[in-house]
């Protein structure tokens, strides 16, 4: 994750941002398969 | 095994018939029996349909066809119908024509849960089909997140490339929100309001930047000792970000939601407004985003539910 | 192959599911039928392999769109957004 704080003029809010990516195993894993299926297949996909 | 008899006749002369169908009890099991052994067509609508159906009427034929005053009645149905998983439907629905399939206007169907991409839970649908081929839904009510979801009237056409339906949702609860996306160690009160419109795809659906907002100030709670390893131990800077969020008094939030057809779902939390004890109280603006497979998290934990009194009096009354 | 031609010829899209649609209503016969024959094939494989990983098969159909859209089409070939309109790459 990647946060950025800044501190801003008094008059402005202080700004937060912060992103969190879950990721999952099981995702990463079948991500690859469907890849080579994709790739392997020309005239199907 | 399904069996069904169909007893009658049919008068040459006058072109007119009547046949009394009776399908006692059938039963699905993911599996074995499913709906698409019985009606061809049912075949890329339905999958691991669990639950029973019968159905009971005459089928009358003359001169302008064939008509029917068929009640098929489903109890607790469960199983995929397009790209929407459903729990436990209920209802009993009158037909006016076999083939292709029409119902009477203004049918009722009671859903225990139809999942979305979110949770709806103690769903009252009304609708009529017509031609085997066009669903219309009238205004519905279902529930999510202790709020109300009404369902705008839609025209869905069977196996369109894509149609929309679009809930309406009033305060739905912040904490729930937070609990069922498993954001561990966030709570909040408040409630939201606002918009979620879905895209149905025939195998798929996806959430199309949903945007909802409180509906006054509030306040959040972020407990860093249950923050998920991906947080906990994150760096310093993300550590001080939540600080802010240890006891936070907002005065807007506002929640974006989009969700792809993989499952893929982000969630953004805008929210400003102050901690009593962040820079003592300055103004903060936080924006929080949480990205992944969030809809693991609403496989588990789903309320139960009755089915209501007036679908059951039917069930009683049909099953004579 | 068939495929190409007919994305090339803007008759057939991806949809976000994993699956290839007319892009204009009522298309011709032998596109129809090579849409059926593509989505039979492609609902096979997406099976076995949702089998194989013990994952949603609606999961491995999407993530296969997301793959095709990217890797497989070509500029100007059509594939739907998330709300549901066509759009050329």
């Amino acid at each position: 994750c990647n946060p950025t704080v800044k501190v801003e003029a008094p008059d402005k809010p202080i700004v937060i941002n912060l992103n969190v990516k879950i990721e999952q195993e099981v995702r990463i894993k079948v991500d690859k398969d469907v890849e080579s299926l994709v790739n392997n297949n020309p005239n199907l996909f | 095994k399904a069996s069904m008899t169909a007893k009658g006749g049919y008068d040459l002369g006058s072109g007119k018939g009547r046949f009394d169908l009776d399908l006692p009890e059938v039963t699905f099991v993911p599996g074995g029996l499913q709906p698409k052994d019985l009606a061809a067509d049912l075949a890329h609508t339905t999958e691991d349909i669990a639950g029973t159906i019968a159905a009971k009427g005459p089928i009358l034929i003359d001169k302008n066809g064939v008509t029917s005053q068929i009640a098929l009645t489903l109890k607790n149905l469960s199983g995929k119908l397009g790209p929407i998983a459903l729990r436990n439907l209920n209802s009993v629905v009158e037909i006016d024509k076999p083939w292709p399939l029409t119902t009477a206007a203004d049918q009722i169907v009671s859903v225990e849960l139809a999942d979305v991409g979110l949770p709806l839970t103690n769903g009252l649908v009304r609708f009529k089909i017509d031609d085997g081929s066009t669903l219309s839904l009238a205004e519905s009510h279902l529930e999510m997140m202790s709020g109300r979801v009404t369902l705008d009237p839609v025209i869905l056409k069977l196996g369109a490339p894509a149609q929309q339906i679009h809930l309406k949702v009033d305060k739905i609860s912040l904490g729930r929100l937070f609990e069922l996306f498993a954001i561990a160690g966030l709570t909040g009160d408040g409630v939201l309001s606002g918009e979620i419109p879905v895209t149905l795809f025939p195998a798929g659906l996806a959430i199309d930047h949903a945007k909802l907002e409180a509906g006054g100030p509030g306040s959040l709670k972020y407990n860093q000792a249950q923050a998920p390893a991906a947080i906990a131990n994150a760096g310093d800077s993300v550590k001080m970000a939540l600080s802010a969020l240890s006891d936070f008094h907002y005065d807007r939030l506002e929640v974006d939601l989009d969700r792809k057809a993989t499952g893929d779902t982000e969630l953004g939390l805008h929210i400003s407004g102050r901690n009593p004890s962040f820079y003592n109280g300055y103004p903060v603006e936080f924006n929080l985003t949480v990205a992944g497979r969030l809809d693991e998290a609403l496989r588990k934990g789903l309320a139960g539910y009755q089915v209501p009194d007036m679908i059951r009096e039917k069930l009683k009354s049909s099953n004579q | 192959d068939a495929l190409d031609d007919a994305r090339a010829a803007g008759l057939i899209g991806e949809r976000p599911d994993g699956y290839v649609d007319a892009v204009q209503p009522n298309p011709p016969g032998n596109i129809q039928q090579l849409i059926s024959e593509i989505n039979a094939q492609r609902r096979k494989v997406y099976q076995q392999l949702a089998g194989e990983k013990g994952v949603p098969v609606e999961e491995v159909a999407a993530l296969a769109a997301e793959k095709t859209i990217a890797q497989r089409l070509k500029p100007g070939m059509f594939y739907m957004n998330s709300s549901g309109q066509w759009v050329q790459k």
